[in-house]
This record gives C-alpha cells, sequence and structure tokens, in this order.
C-alpha cells in the first residue's frame, strides 16, 4: 500500500497526541509501517499542536512534504487553516466546527469565521463535524477527538474490529465507554448528510 | 507509544514489534541492556526517557532519581559504573553544559560498568535558547556520540552504547534530536537480560584519581581507547551503505529518514549512493572507502558541518577531488532544522531534477496561538503584584521555567534571560554596576539546581537584589516532575522513585546562606503579598520573597484541585477599556463582538482580573 500521510491539528489540550497514537496504533495492527511525528513545542501553555500519521508498505520520514497530506484532522476551524498548504489538491478536511478563541494579549488579527468555505474553495473535499457538541451530548468535551478520528475511520480502509481492539487496549478503563461511544458518533456523523457541510 | 503503555516495555518479548517514541525506545534499550541505575533532570525534548525509567524503576529493579542538577545525575551515574552498575543519565542538550566539569574529566577516568549519557538535541531552539550541536563533544572530550535516526536505531543504539562503552572504558553520548525523540515508529524489541552485572567497588586509587601525575598517564590512554571506540563503531551496523550510484549522498540524524524518503519518491535510487552515519568518531575506512566509490557528495545533516568537515578531510587524504555539497554550498541552510521539503528540494539540486512545483494554498493571515500562563496560574498573580509595587523601570532577570513566559506583553517580567540559575547573578550584575535594587525570578526547581551558588555570591557582596522564589511545588514546563522543593503537605505525584517524601525548604536554604529578609507567602493573599514585597523593595543587601501555590494544571492532574470560585463580566458595568487582557493576558478572558467574556471552562477563579478591573465589572 502506498503511503497515507494524516495532518492532525488541535490547541494544547486538545488531545492531538492521543488521536495521533491511536491512528498510528491502528495502522501498525493492520499490517503497516508507521511514522508518527509530534510537533508540540510548548503547546501545552495553549499553543498550537500538530501532528503526522503516515503508514504504507514503508515509511521513511515521520513527517509529510508540502502539499502532500492525504487527510487532514483539524480539532479546531482556524487550526485547520494553519496547515492546509500541506493538503495534496483535492485533500480531504475533516473539522470540527468548534472555536478555540487565541488568546489576545493586544491588538491582533481577527478570527477568520469562514474556514470552511475558504478550505472548499480552494478545491479541498470538507467534511465540518459538530464534534465537541455531540462529545458535550455523550458526557465530555474532550471526548471531541475521538469523534473526529472515528469520522477519519470511515475514509480509511482500517477494518472496525482494529479500530476497537486498539480503542479498548489504549484508552484507561474509566473513559472506556466515552471513548467507544464518541468513535461511533463520529463514524455516523460522517455517514449521515445532517452531519456535513 | 506514549505514556499509558510504558509497562508495555517492559515485556520480555524479543521478535515483538511495537511502536514506541523515540523516547520509550531508548527506555527499551536501556532496559534491554540491563541498566541498573538512571538519574536524570527533566528537559524537553528528552524528559520522556526519565519520567518513563521513573515510572518503571521499581518494576524493572532499576535504581532511579530525579537528579538535583545535571552535573549531579552525571556524577551520580559515574560514580555508580565505577561500581561495575550499568548506568544511564538523561538530559537535554544543554544540560551537557552545566554537567561540563564532570564530563570533561570521566574520559580520562573511564568506566567499569557502560555508561550512557543521553543528551536530545534541539535543532531550531524549539524549547531551549540556543541549539547547540554537542557532535563537537566527541573529538573535542572524547566521547563515542551515537546519532539515531529513528526509534529503531534509538533502540539499537542505547543497548550497543553500554557495550562500546564497557570495551572502551569510555562514557557514551546517544544523541537523539527532538524529530527522533517526539517520534513514534516501529521497533523490534530483543530480549531482557538474565542477570544483571555484578556490583562490587574495588579501589584503585592510581585508576580512579585523576591527579596530574595520573592523569598525563590516563590522557595517553584516551588516544588508543578513541581510537578503539571508532574501530567498535565500523562493526556496529550503525553505518549502513544503499545504493552504487555515483552521487553520494551522507546524511545523519532525522536528516538520514528525509533522504532515504525524498530517494525514493523521487525514484532515484539506482542513481545515488546513500551512506548513514550513525556516530562519532566516523571509522575512517568507511568515509575513505566511500569518498574513493563516487564521483561527488551531498551531505545532510543538521546543526553545523561537522560530518561534512569530516568528508572532506576524508577525501583530501584519499586524494579525491570531487565536489562536496552540503552547508558550505549552501545546499542546506547553517542554522535551524531540516524538513522533508529542504531535503527533497536539495537532492533535487544536487542531481539536476527540476524544482518541484507546489499547488499554492495561501495561508490566510491567521491570529497566532502563542504560549501563555495557563488561566489561574499563579505565577500571573506573582508577576502582577511584583510589577505594582517595583514599578516599569526595575530591571526583572528571569530564569528557565515557565515563568520565562512573563516575557513580553503583557507581563513584562523578564528584561533578561540566559541559562539555569543566571536570573540571580544577572540581577547581582545590574544591579551593582547600576546601583538601583533589581529583582531575579526563578522557579523552585530552578532555584535547587543552580540558584544557590549566584544567591551565596549575592550575599557575600551584599548586591541590591530582590529574589522572588516562585515556588508551585513541581517542575512544570517539562511535564511535572517533582521538585527538590515539595513540601511534605503539598501534592505530590505518584513518580517513581525519585520522589522525596519530605521536599527541601527553600526559605531554611536562603538563610542558611546568610540571607536576613526571607518572607514566605502564598500570592493569593494580597495582604501579605503586598506588605512583604513594600519591605524587600526598600531593604538593604538580598533579600527573599517566596511565593507558594501549586500549579493548577498539576492539580488538577493529581486530582486535588478545587476550584475556588467562578467570575463573570458584567455587561452593563463594563465599558470594554480592555484593561484586563491588557494586563493580565489571561486565557480565560475573550472578546466577542467587541464585548468582553469570561469563558466560565476556563476561568480557574483567581480572582486576578477583579483586582485589576477599574469599573467594578467583574463579579462572582
Amino acid at each position: 500500500m502506498p503511503v497515507t500521510s494524516v495532518l492532525i491539528a488541535g490547541v494544547g489540550g486538545q488531545g492531538v497526541v492521543l488521536v495521533s497514537e491511536l491512528l498510528a496504533l491502528a495502522a501498525m495492527a493492520a499490517g503497516e509501517d508507521v511514522k508518527q511525528g509530534e510537533f508540540h513545542g510548548v503547546a501545552p501553555r495553549g499553543g498550537a499542536v500538530f501532528s503526522h500519521v503516515r503508514f504504507g508498505d514503508q515509511v521513511h520520514s515521520p513527517m509529510a512534504p508540502l502539499a502532500t497530506v492525504d487527510y487532514l484532522l483539524a480539532l479546531e476551524k482556524l487550526e485547520a487553516l494553519r496547515y492546509a498548504h500541506y493538503l495534496k489538491p483535492g485533500g480531504s478536511v475533516i473539522i470540527n466546527e468548534h472555536t478555540v478563541e487565541p488568546v489576545r494579549i493586544a491588538d491582533q488579527r481577527p478570527y477568520p469565521d469562514d474556514a470552511v468555505d475558504f478550505l472548499s474553495g480552494k478545491g479541498f473535499d470538507v467534511v465540518a463535524v459538530a464534534a465537541t457538541e455531540l462529545a458535550i451530548e455523550l458526557g465530555n468535551h474532550r471526548a471531541a477527538n475521538v469523534v473526529l478520528l472515528g469520522a477519519l475511520a470511515e475514509k480509511l480502509e482500517i477494518p472496525s474490529e482494529i479500530w476497537e481492539q486498539t480503542i479498548d487496549q489504549r484508552i484507561p478503563e474509566r473513559f472506556l465507554s466515552l471513548n467507544q461511544a464518541a468513535f461511533v458518533a463520529g463514524r455516523e456523523a460522517l455517514r449521515s448528510p445532517a452531519g456535513t457541510a | 507509544m506514549g505514556t499509558a503503555l510504558a509497562h508495555e516495555i517492559l515485556q520480555n518479548s524479543p521478535g515483538l514489534t511495537a511502536c514506541l517514541l523515540g523516547n520509550l525506545a531508548i527506555v527499551r534499550g536501556a532496559l534491554e541492556a540491563g541498566v541498573q541505575l538512571c538519574t536524570c533532570y527533566p528537559g524537553t525534548p528528552a524528559s520522556e526517557v526519565g519520567d518513563t525509567l521513573g515510572r518503571i524503576a521499581a518494576d524493572a529493579d532499576i535504581h532511579f532519581e530525579y537528579s538535583i542538577n545535571e552535573k549531579v545525575a552525571v556524577e551520580v551515574a559515574f560514580g555508580a559504573c565505577l561500581a561495575g552498575a550499568r548506568t544511564l543519565s538523561s538530559m537535554k542538550h544543554l544540560g551537557v553544559n552545566y554537567a561540563g566539569d564532570p564530563l570533561s574529566t570521566m574520559p580520562y577516568v573511564g568506566v567499569e560498568g557502560g555508561m550512557v549519557i543521553v543528551s536530545a538535541g534541539d535543532p531550531s531552539a524549539i524549547t531551549s535558547p540556543n541549539e547547540q550541536d554537542q557532535r563537537h563533544l566527541s573529538p573535542s572530550l572524547f566521547y563515542p556520540i551515537l546519532d539515531p535516526a529513528t526509534p529503531q536505531d534509538a533502540l539499537d543504539m542505547t543497548r550497543f552504547g553500554f557495550e562500546l562503552s564497557e570495551q572502551t572504558r569510555l562514557p557514551v553520548i546517544l544523541r537523539p534530536t527532538t524529530r527522533v525523540c517526539h517520534t513514534g515508529g516501529m521497533v523490534e524489541f530483543g530480549s531482557l537480560p538474565e542477570k544483571k552485572r555484578e556490583i562490587a567497588f574495588e579501589k584503585d586509587p592510581s585508576r580512579y584519581v585523576p591527579i596530574p601525575i595520573n592523569a598525563r598517564r590516563m590522557r595517553q590512554e584516551l588516544i588508543e581507547r578513541y581510537a578503539r571506540a571508532a574501530e567498535l563503531l565500523s562493526r556496529s551496523g550503525f553505518f549502513p551503505r544503499t545504493g552504487e550510484g555515483k552521487h553520494g549522498i551522507v546524511a545523519s540524524g532525522v536528516g538520514y529518514a528525509y533522504a532515504s524518503q525524498a530517494i525514493h519518491d523521487l525514484g532515484i535510487a539506482d542513481r545515488v549512493s546513500l551512506l548513514q552515519i550513525g556516530g562519532y568518531p566516523i571509522p575512517g575506512r568507511i568515509l575513505d572507502d566511500f569518498v574513493r566509490s563516487v564521483e561527488s557528495i551531498l551531505v545532510v545533516e543538521e546543526l553545523t558541518p561537522f560530518v561534512e568537515e569530516r568528508v572532506t578531510l576524508a577525501a583530501f587524504h584519499a586524494d579525491r577531488r570531487i565536489p562536496i555539497y552540503g552547508k558550505r554550498s549552501r545546499h542546506f541552510p547553517l542554522a535551524g532544522e531540516y524538513d522533508p521539503d529542504l531535503v527533497e528540494d536539495a537532492l533535487r539540486t544536487y542531481l539536476g531534477l527540476a524544482k518541484r512545483e507546489r499547488p499554492a494554498v495561501p495561508v490566510p493571515d491567521l491570529p497566532p496561538r502563542p504560549p501563555v500562563l495557563c488561566p489561574g496560574c499563579p505565577h500571573r498573580t506573582s508577576f502582577y503584584y511584583v510589577r505594582k509595587i517595583f514599578g516599569k523601570q526595575t530591571v526583572y532577570c528571569n530564569d528557565i521555567g515557565c515563568y520565562t513566559l512573563g516575557y513580553g506583553e503583557p507581563l513584562h517580567s523578564c528584561d533578561l534571560l540566559l541559562c539555569m540559575g543566571a536570573s540571580i547573578s544577572q540581577a547581582t550584575a545590574i544591579a551593582r554596576v547600576t546601583g538601583e535594587r533589581t529583582v531575579a525570578y526563578l522557579g523552585d526547581s530552578t532555584f535547587f539546581h543552580s540558584g544557590l551558588t549566584p544567591l551565596a555570591n549575592a550575599v557575600t557582596n551584599g548586591d541590591k537584589v530582590t529574589v522572588i522564589v516562585l515556588n508551585n511545588y513541581v517542575t512544570a514546563m517539562t511535564g511535572f516532575q517533582p521538585s527538590i522543593a515539595a513540601q511534605a503537605d503539598a501534592p505530590s505525584p505518584p513518580v517513581g522513585e525519585g520522589r522525596r517524601s519530605a521536599g527541601l525548604s527553600i526559605e531554611q536554604a536562603a538563610r542558611g546562606l546568610g540571607v536576613q529578609e526571607v518572607f514566605s507567602v502564598d500570592q493569593f493573599d494580597e495582604e501579605s503579598t503586598v506588605a512583604a514585597l513594600r519591605q524587600v523593595k526598600t531593604g538593604d543587601g538580598v533579600n527573599v520573597v517566596i511565593f507558594n501555590s501549586a500549579c493548577v494544571v498539576h492539580e488538577k492532574q493529581l486530582g486535588v484541585y478545587r476550584k475556588r470560585r467562578q467570575f463573570a463580566i458584567d455587561q452593563e458595568a463594563c465599558t470594554q477599556c480592555s484593561l484586563c487582557i491588557r494586563m493580565l493576558g489571561c486565557p480565560a478572558i475573550h472578546v466577542h463582538e467587541e464585548r468582553f467574556y469570561i469563558d466560565e471552562n476556563l476561568c480557574e477563579g483567581c480572582g486576578l482580573c477583579v483586582r485589576v478591573c477599574k469599573q467594578h465589572a467583574i463579579l462572582r
């Protein structure tokens, strides 16, 4: 299988790294070679975080070159725009309909409110998912990351059993049912037209 | 791959393939080598090495400590290896500077049990004040250095490092960079040892005491031992060559991974010969063979042209006048980390291939997300009151930790920064030459790491310095490692054996060093905070204020956090003066359509904004 590249972007605390790990572990369980690069710097203090997950027959680089990423998974709208230049032409974007305002310390550029339109206008295949809302309905806004992973899983060819096993193995017991439900909700959001933009 | 799977690396299952971060692969390599004692001082990007070792130390029967600083970490690990133990000491690149004194003599004395020092590099200075290239320690201090490109390399090289160390009696440095430490990849496990090395210290002062008469002999022996390291490296398998093409490519670290990827993606495997440099000193024969077999060479390495210079020398000695490209030829930049695009573009130039056309997706002009202090962070409150009492003109000397975020807008609490512990020395210097009282900020972990000696120095000289110790009971910036200053009644994380049951008192330490005026207060108590600051501002000589409040994020992790209160902005009273934002930079306060709001999910109820608001518009 040729290399598939996924870029996962968000804000510190949203769980970019956990989603990357789940994806990398699932791809490995599906028999692929995997490399995953985490880019967080001092992100726990409110910065942008992103991660590359690449899998296929043989992967050397943990990071994809510009304009080659197949899927961009954005846990926050603004962060989808920040990394759009990594997408290949016509690449897929799954975007959380959720805003985390950057900290205002002085006058600064306004938050762009047209992320979905902007990316669609560039010819990308954009799907917006209300992942944070779905996660809140399930009881914890922090599960939005796994809702989005469920949506991504709908587009990948990794079998369901592998996803289920990976989540079972990696998620701690007390958060397991929440995350299982979040994953299913993400899958369903992508299947039903109501959840898409 | 992350911390939750730490137990996985304890399995004795040779041949098992797992997906591990580079830092965890290093830990696995150390376990396979039968490591017996580990020390560390946390520092990004190496922090997960120590944290993981701490977590598994008891199960793996390893002595583990979070050391007070890197110098002590290296000395403890070195001492233990002289008693026969295999030891590992982990730190970031800058840690080797602090440990420079012992490091420079350790190769002379030599090891008994193998010793590996993990010193993680940070090209582009992503989480550091500089991007120093530690590889220069190899020729200058006689260290064999291993340079992994992948998590598998990190595992194999760590394990091999202990053998290399014992066979040369040299301590060995493993130098992964951020992109290796924080890359997850497939690694194949080897077996865990059935038994570890015997521990016994046998006295032999002529061997262990480098007084000049012995040191001169040791220096002579080093020539042979360092040459032996090159010989062992040549048979290590860490210098693989692929391809028979006339275009040579010599690559090290993650540059090797990027070069391998570009060669594959460009379909040029038949035109190139790729040589990985997995360590230093680079075995002479390997470079000699390579320069004789190709018509030109492109060197792919981050930081300084270290390999490039050695390749150039090898060509000279082989009498091969071939073009050698790299940093000198500007195929690569002289500073900063590489990425796959940079390497692919350089390979295209080198091979005369067309430049890559990239479809242009203009990145809109986006608001940045600079790192900021968290909502409810006690440092913000400390900075606020200190600036209120000491004013704009005072010089604020800051240090290494979360509180470095006092830099710039809006807190203006970092006029100088250099390295661990330098806040006090720099404050001393500015006060002495200007005659004005200065302020030094440093945290509890940094205070014990390297704040004691400059404090003693300032006391001795009677400098007009106010030292503010921001004690949050934890080393927060690098991942909440236990601080040596943790108090018996403070939150205590269940992290490894390195935890001390009762921490050291900053107040007693300051008094013990001769500071007469020491205040220990809770900065959320306005009255005592302001009173203490007023007094030290007009005091004589060195004085110390210790602000004690736990890190909010850490308390949440421990499950002991209780939100104090919840604030909201009264829209009737708010005049949108924006003073709260301009003074505090709190992530919980945001603006929507020219109105100011407090995000109830983010607000931790510290109440600082209430004190700042002149309209009394912020209410509980």
